[in-house]
């Protein structure tokens, strides 16, 4: 377990101030944050790289603030690997055992047991200059794993990885940590990566840990603009406050666009507000649809973009634009182009409103 | 075509004019070595005698121990420059810079005024049997005076060149600071620790000014030279500095051996 309490360091020009962040036993931790957010000095006064000027750092029960970086039980994997070019794949992996004098049958065994789990058997004799990015993040993490430390740091792991390699490491990092079940710390800018892998997730923005919660809190519920942003690029509409009650806003963010959202703390009448609807949350059709939607927008499509295997479809209506994804079957089946009308339906509860600061 | 190529491709005249000026300093370098060859050759013969052998001998051998000298205790100088940042940090530096700009004869008075017998550290030393003056020790100290930043600056450029994580990564897997740089920064930086000593070893044995100045005697190569230039002649200065200068090509093959290992 990792346990972060009033932490305040100022590293590498970036002041970083965290109240509080935890990651249970066995927990897969996510730092998210845009680059510039200070998550790597975060991660490397953690391991014992950066002296603090405030707070405690408590790793496993122990407080290791105060203690240098070979003594705090961590293992560091940093964003290009850091394997060791002059070491065999063999001795980069033995290192740390080395270190800790282990004796040579003992470090033979393990060494054998990790390159086994991790399937990088026929690697050990190679020099890791001439292994492809996926292997060495496998030759990596073998060697964060192979000294059983009490959690292992990640800094942006799959950030140097082609797209396609990213997704198999990836797969592998979670087999990996659910049939390991070791403690994690993981940096990211990938709101995708951090969904995927993290247990629980912080997002971190100018130094600061702004939300933090299981993904589907982070995600489903951003409590900031900047978290909406990096959780997903949403549709964000500027509006005020015509109506609030029961737990339900009405912002029209224009005289004849109304959109209800389910908001439980009471908002003032013509309070100036953020409305976040996810593109993935709304539905797109070409007539009104019958449901549960509290939100039907008429608009006039304006674009559609590829998104990989989807399209995102944005569409306007005066000062108001929405963006839709949907897949290349459904946009297909509506036959979209630009200027046609459509409906964009969305539920209330699908709806953040963020008030905007006076 | 390389990249580097490809960029002067088309540009004939300006690729003419770089070769025009770039020809003259290759000429200037060229040609003297070319002059001595020529008329130092059938001087060869003449010149090697026992007292030039070992003249050279004495060159190689204090330059040796000179570079070596210099490559053990500018490792950790080097090193501690590399990686850390602290007050007079530039004035070591500096420091560092002064024998390469200071005429060889003041290096060689500031050396003796400091270590000869008559010194308060000199005297001290002498009873160990480390007397300066007209001595191998004082031929030593005065190439390890203008050759240890050679042997410093290489290797702070080799630690440069290795990244922090390298480190890091090793100190987080429970190395101490100590096995990190034996096991991690020093092996990685193995190359330009070895070209250090060797430009050490290079400028040691072509030092003539301090040498005379603080140790005339025993006589190493560089100032038999000069001595044999002043009661001898140009002619027999020039088969004595043919053989010094297989020496110091000996030394540079040294050099390109490393940079092709790499």
């Amino acid at each position: 377990m990792i346990e972060v309490r009033g932490l305040h360091v100022r590293a590498g020009g970036f002041d970083v101030r965290v109240e509080r962040l935890t990651v249970g036993e066995g927990e897969y931790g996510i730092i998210m944050g845009p680059s510039g957010a200070g998550k790597t000095v975060l991660l490397e006064t953690i391991m014992g790289f950066w002296r603090p000027l405030e707070g405690r750092i408590v790793v496993g029960g122990v407080d290791v603030t105060d203690l240098p970086p070979e003594r705090r039980g961590l293992s560091f994997v940093p964003q290009d690997y850091a394997l060791w070019p002059h070491l065999t794949v063999f001795e980069n992996i033995a290192y740390g055992l080395r270190a800790r004098h282990v004796p040579e049958g003992e470090v033979r065994r393990r060494v054998l047991e990790v390159a086994e789990v991790m399937g990088i058997e026929h690697l050990l004799h190679r020099d890791p200059r001439t292994l492809s990015g996926g292997e060495m993040q496998r030759v990596a993490l073998a060697r964060a794993l192979v000294v059983e430390p009490k959690a292992v740091l990640l800094d942006e792991p799959l950030s140097s990885l082609d797209a396609k390699t990213r997704e198999s490491v990836k797969e592998f990092i979670r087999e990996l940590h659910g049939s390991l079940g070791f403690t994690a710390l993981h940096v990211t800018h990938d709101p995708i990566e951090a969904a995927e892998l993290g247990d629980r997730i912080a997002v971190m923005v100018d130094g600061r840990i702004i939300q933090a919660g299981t993904p589907s809190e982070v995600f489903g519920r951003p409590e900031s603009l900047e978290v909406a942003w990096l959780t997903g690029r949403p549709n964000v509409i500027e509006g005020a406050v015509s109506d609030w009650g029961d737990g339900v806003a009405v912002v029209r963010p224009s005289p004849d666009v109304k959109v209800v959202a389910v908001h439980r703390r009471p908002l003032r009448r013509g309070e100036r507000v953020l409305v976040f609807v996810m593109p993935e949350d709304v539905v797109v059709s070409k007539t009104p649809q019958q449901g549960s939607a509290r939100n039907v927008l008429e608009l006039h499509v304006t674009s559609v973009e590829d998104r990989g295997p989807l399209k995102l479809v944005k569409a306007r209506r005066g000062g108001v634009e929405l963006g839709a994804l949907i897949t290349r079957g459904a946009y297909g089946e509506l036959g979209l182009t630009v200027g046609d009308r459509v409906y964009m339906q969305f539920k209330a509860s699908a709806v953040r409103v963020v008030p905007l600061k006076a | 075509m390389s990249k580097e190529a490809g960029l002067l491709s088309g540009a004939r005249s300006f690729l003419l004019a770089l070769s025009g000026f770039a020809s003259i300093i290759v000429a200037t370098l060229t040609i003297p070595i070319l002059f001595l060859t020529l008329k130092g050759a059938p001087a060869v013969s003449e010149a090697l005698r026992t007292e030039t052998l070992k003249a050279v001998a004495l060159s190689l051998e204090a330059g040796a121990l000179s570079a070596t000298l210099s490559t053990i205790f500018g490792v950790p100088l080097a090193y501690i420059l590399s990686r850390l940042d602290f007050k007079g940090k530039g004035l070591v530096e500096s420091i560092l810079d002064l024998p390469l700009i200071l005429p060889h004869t003041v290096a060689g008075i500031a050396v003796l005024l400091a270590f000869s017998s008559r010194s308060p550290i000199g005297s001290a030393l002498t009873p160990l049997g480390l007397r300066v003056e007209d001595s191998f020790w004082g031929i030593v100290l005065a190439m390890t005076f203008v050759s240890a930043p050679f042997a410093v600056d290489f290797s702070r450029r080799g630690f440069d060149s290795v990244d922090v994580d390298l480190e890091l990564v090793a100190r987080s897997l429970g190395a101490s600071p100590t096995r990190v740089f034996l096991t991690v920064s020093l092996p990685l930086a193995s190359r330009a620790v070895a070209t250090g000593w060797l430009m050490s070893m290079a400028r040691s044995i072509s030092e003539v000014g301090a040498i005379m100045v603080v140790a005339y005697h025993p006589t190493v190569g560089s100032v038999l030279v000069l001595e044999w230039l002043a009661v001898r002649g140009l002619r027999a200065a020039a088969g004595l500095s043919l053989i010094l200068l297989a020496a110091s090509l000996a030394v540079l093959a040294g050099l390109r051996f490393l940079r092709w290992f790499r």
